[in-house]
């Protein structure tokens, strides 16, 4: 049975949608993994140094790859769309990062802090432009014991960057 | 160096570098209402409280919770959003540059082979040119040249600005507002009480409620002071000492004092928040005390603490 996993989406730089848009379809290009679902598209004021808003999504989608091999897909997808990893929180084209990962659907989501492929995604209850999309996709479930809505509820308002939901779809066909 | 870096990187790579920056206009769209929506409805805060009593050795606990609720303003508007393109370091000058002088430069091979050939002179004096040389050379300049501009056209392209109109709904929190339940006991809650090294703890129940049996001091780390000596007895002989007339009993010896009570540091934590309080020993007489205490997030320091 394939595992279900969450990908965050984000970027900033150039023509944001498109780019958003073109790593959805190169994920589902990739070979073991399809795309499910995807939430909304949600502008997000930046957090850090950079100063342009970003534009955040999140996707579920079926695996065959394990982790560290999604993981990888992922930043080959990135380096595809010419993302440099500087400076946390700085500027850039394109961002993913594998916020969950559920060996099935209704299993618990796998926890592993190994090196780099830490899960889930340790910062991915802190922030609204992730929680935000996350809620669209799974508002039940639940880590750390409570659900994500609950979490998202709880945020303290000065860790709120959701400025706009875009009424497109992200799984549209390029125009 | 700048430009000696963007010549290198047109020859090695071919393109360009473009820097981009993108304006966003929100432009609201009056043929369609806002709308607030998850009023009292979105939880977006719990404040929980604690009544506390001790009794003896009895500690007992109700957890009340307080919600906050905030709507969301949902406002249709049309995202108008520039993205403006720009060639770094007058890259695309230096594509069609290159490009125009390879061209030109293939061109007139192609054009004036003899130009470009060696001079031959035969034995009988006669002078000949082998044009084959400046065919070649127009042939990779101008091949060369093409492809040089056709990069900069490609560039050209890659750089136009562009404008898209993106349908959407501007969120805007609304201030907090009361639940439409706003508050309640928080029932089925772990309860966690820290009294030195003593530690316990138990889930609350349908009305918030849950209890707690204190062991004895020893494990709670409390040195009970030690009780103050019983009032003095008068001495023989003392006027005292001597049965009331008509009486026959002796006086009943003085009790034993209790130990003069003492106030122990204790915590509650409740779903990641946490109180300070303090209980009465001795147990064995601790009655009445009680109170109502504010559960705070970690980190935070409690009321009229000092920093």
């Amino acid at each position: 049975m394939p595992a279900q996993a969450y990908v965050a989406l984000g970027g900033n730089i150039g023509d944001r949608l498109a780019t958003l848009r073109s790593a959805v379809r190169a994920l589902h290009a990739t070979d073991e993994v399809a795309v499910l679902r995807s939430s909304g598209i949600y502008e997000t004021t930046p957090v850090g140094p950079s100063k342009e808003p970003f534009l955040n999504a999140a996707v579920e989608v079926s695996t065959a790859l394990g982790p560290p091999e999604l993981l990888e897909q992922l930043h080959r997808i990135e380096r595809a769309h010419g993302r440099e990893r500087r400076v946390r929180w700085d500027a850039r084209t394109l961002d993913l990062d594998l916020l969950l990962y559920l060996e099935a659907e209704d299993a618990a989501p796998r926890v592993t802090h190994d090196g780099h492929c830490r899960l889930p995604h340790p910062a991915m209850l802190e922030r609204d432009f992730v929680l935000v999309p996350m809620v669209d996709l799974a508002p039940t479930l639940v880590l750390d014991g409570a659900s994500l809505a609950q979490h998202l509820a709880a945020l303290p308002e000065t860790d709120r960057t959701v400025l706009a939901r875009l009424e497109v779809d992200p799984l549209a066909p390029p125009r | 160096m700048k430009r000696g870096l963007s010549l290198a990187l047109v020859l090695s790579t071919g393109c360009a570098q473009l820097e981009t920056t993108t304006t966003v206009e929100v432009v609201p769209r009056p043929e369609l209402d806002p709308k607030w929506l998850g009023n009292a409805k979105t939880v977006v805060g719990r404040d929980l409280t604690v009544q506390w009593s001790q009794s003896l050795s009895t500690l007992e606990f109700e957890v009340h919770e307080s919600r906050r609720c905030r709507a969301v303003l949902h406002e249709p508007v049309d995202r108008v959003e520039s993205i403006d393109h720009t060639v770094k370091h007058g890259g695309l000058y230096w594509e069609y540059g290159i490009g125009a002088a390879l061209l030109a430069v293939g061109l007139a091979a192609l054009i004036r082979p003899e130009a470009f050939s060696n001079r031959a002179v035969d034995e009988g004096g006669n002078t000949s040119r082998d044009t084959t040389t400046g065919y070649r050379l127009g042939g990779i300049f101008t091949a060369l040249g093409a492809g040089v501009v056709g990069i900069g056209v490609y560039d050209t392209v890659r750089s136009r600005d562009s404008v898209q109109t993106t349908r959407a709904y501007r969120l805007t929190s609304g201030h907090p507002t009361p639940c439409i339940s706003p508050s309640g006991p928080r029932s089925a809650t772990e309860v966690e009480i820290v009294i030195g090294p003593w530690t316990a703890s138990a889930n609350t129940d349908a009305q918030g409620r849950v209890q707690f049996g204190l062991p004895g001091e020893d494990e709670l780390g409390v040195e009970l002071p030690p009780a103050p000596p019983p009032a003095a007895t008068p001495g023989p002989g003392a006027a005292s000492d001597v049965p009331a007339e008509g009486t026959t009993e002796a006086p009943a010896p003085a009790p034993a004092p209790d130990p003069a009570p003492i106030e122990v540091e204790a915590s509650i934590h409740v779903g990641g928040q946490l109180a300070e309080f303090t209980i009465v020993a001795p147990l064995a007489t601790a009655e009445g005390r009680g109170g109502t205490l504010s559960l705070r997030p970690p980190g935070v320091p409690s009321p009229g603490a000092t920093p």
